[in-house]
């Protein structure tokens, strides 16, 4: 096999300053020891990270269940119970104007007497529904003029009876923040190449004589390149 | 130095130099296809919480909008009952004059209330984009009026369900690069341990076509 054909370099004629064999062996071990303690640093991060996110992500879901429950907890009280009421209560005012109305048209005594009767006992009953209405708060003339738009501001009025703590229930900002947890974990994880450079460079030192020192260099580089990144990576998170 | 002790030399470096080459691209493989498992788990992990959350959305947004239907629906049942209540009352059998008198004015009055109630169900149902104060969650959950409005959620849950698939494809072959790395390491430490040689040479061809197997098998993850 020719001399060509192979990536060592064996020529030590050029390495006459090199250090000793034994010390060339103990500056690889150190390489690669920092090497490895650097992977390790940054694999156990990445890994903390991993599992951080992950954690988040279950919280995310069960935040967004429990806001979900509230909202369908809070529409429910909106329509079956204050909606309701105050159509109820229109109803009631409305039959009870247009009864007043037809009474005042009728000539016959008896017929007013009944129809104003009719129209007086709606009223009431209107009023004393009114009254529990949250929506109305007692104001009966109040549910004729009720829009939309009254609906969604009471809607907003339940929800914020609620407590801080279901207030502040925000599943996408605890996904966001998941996410970027996870997203740092997988870029610590990407310096582990950087970091298995020097591995590269490391034990290719052991066998190229010749290209020692650049071997040597090269395999620092990457470690303080990987490390001065995770930094900067830990820094973001 | 005779010329075999040379050739034996020369074998013995290069069989070295492969050993150095193949240790570095056992850790660089290892480190890669990790990061690919990493970061395929990490695609896999995100679009199952979107599936989930998307099928959560499809629970509230129909369980929100139930009472809406339910009120406006009943809100016209209403009017109908009042009118259906007019009618009655005038072609119901009356004996006396001012008994028909009262009940015919009071269809009158169940006809004009019907109008005017369907009037104020219609405004009702007619909700703005939002109001203030009242966040977007609860104000998009009550929007959904039929199969159609349902639709994109249901998309949206199967596109995340394809992601998650996507990736978890590509996780499984990152996990099955990295199980031939393994092996890729053992064939290599192996080779040191017998050395230069036809036997070391063959255990460090053979670390050398695994890793490239493991490799391409990570890599053909991305391709899914």
């Amino acid at each position: 096999m020719a001399d060509t054909a192979t990536p060592a370099d064996d020529s030590t004629a050029e390495v006459r300053d090199e250090p000793s064999d034994e010390a060339n062996d103990f500056r690889v071990v150190i390489l690669l020891s920092i090497a490895a303690i650097i992977g390790a640093l940054i694999g156990g991060r990445a890994a903390l990270l991993n599992d951080q996110g992950g954690d988040q992500l279950t919280d995310a879901v069960n935040a967004d269940v429990r806001r979900g429950a509230r909202i369908v907890g809070d529409v429910q009280r909106l329509y079956q119970e204050d909606a309701s009421v105050a159509l109820r209560v229109a109803e009631m005012q409305l039959l009870s104007e247009e009864l007043a109305a037809v009474a005042g048209e009728q000539s016959d005594d008896e017929a007013v007497a009944i129809l104003s009767g009719d129209a007086e006992a709606n009223a009431f009953a209107a009023e004393t529904l009114a009254d529990s209405s949250s929506l109305l708060e007692g104001d009966t003339l109040a549910a004729l003029g009720l829009e939309g738009a009254d609906l969604l501001d009471r809607l907003a009025e339940i929800r914020d009876e609620r407590s801080d703590e279901l207030r502040a229930l925000n599943p996408d900002a605890l996904q966001a923040e998941a996410e970027d947890q996870l997203e740092a974990s997988s870029r610590l994880m990407l310096l582990l190449v950087v970091v298995a450079l020097a591995f590269l460079f490391g034990a290719l030192a052991e066998v190229r004589s010749g290209s020692r020192r650049l071997l040597f260099t090269g395999g620092y580089a990457c470690l303080a390149v990987a490390g001065v990144a995770a930094l900067i990576i830990e820094a973001s998170v | 130095m005779t010329t075999d002790d040379a050739s034996t030399s020369a074998e013995t470096s290069g069989f070295k130099g492969w050993l150095a080459v193949l240790v570095g691209a056992v850790a660089i493989t290892a480190a890669l296809l990790a990061w690919m498992e990493s970061e395929a788990a990490r695609g896999e992990d995100v679009a199952k919480i979107d599936a989930t959350r998307a099928s959560i959305d499809v629970f509230v947004k129909l369980g929100a909008s139930g009472p809406r239907y339910q009120f406006e629906v009943d809100s016209v049942r209403r009017t109908a009952v009042l009118t259906a209540r007019a009618e009655a009352r005038i072609t119901a059998s009356v004996a006396t004059l001012l008994a028909l008198q009262v009940q015919l004015d009071e269809s009158l009055a169940d006809n004009a209330t019907a109008g005017r109630l369907l009037e104020l169900a219609e405004r009702l149902q007619d909700l703005p984009e939002g109001a203030p104060g009242l966040d977007e969650a609860a104000s998009d959950s009550i929007r959904i009026r039929s199969e159609e409005d349902v639709e994109p959620l249901y998309e949206s849950r199967e596109e995340a369900q394809d992601r998650a698939a996507k990736y978890g494809g590509r996780q499984e072959r990152a996990m099955y690069g990295l199980l031939l790395v393994a092996i890729g390491a053992s064939l290599v430490g192996l080779a040191g341990l017998i050395g230069a040689g036809r036997s070391g040479n063959m255990a460090l061809g053979a670390a050398g076509v695994t890793l490239l197997v493991a490799l391409v098998t990570g890599a053909s993850g991305l391709l899914l």
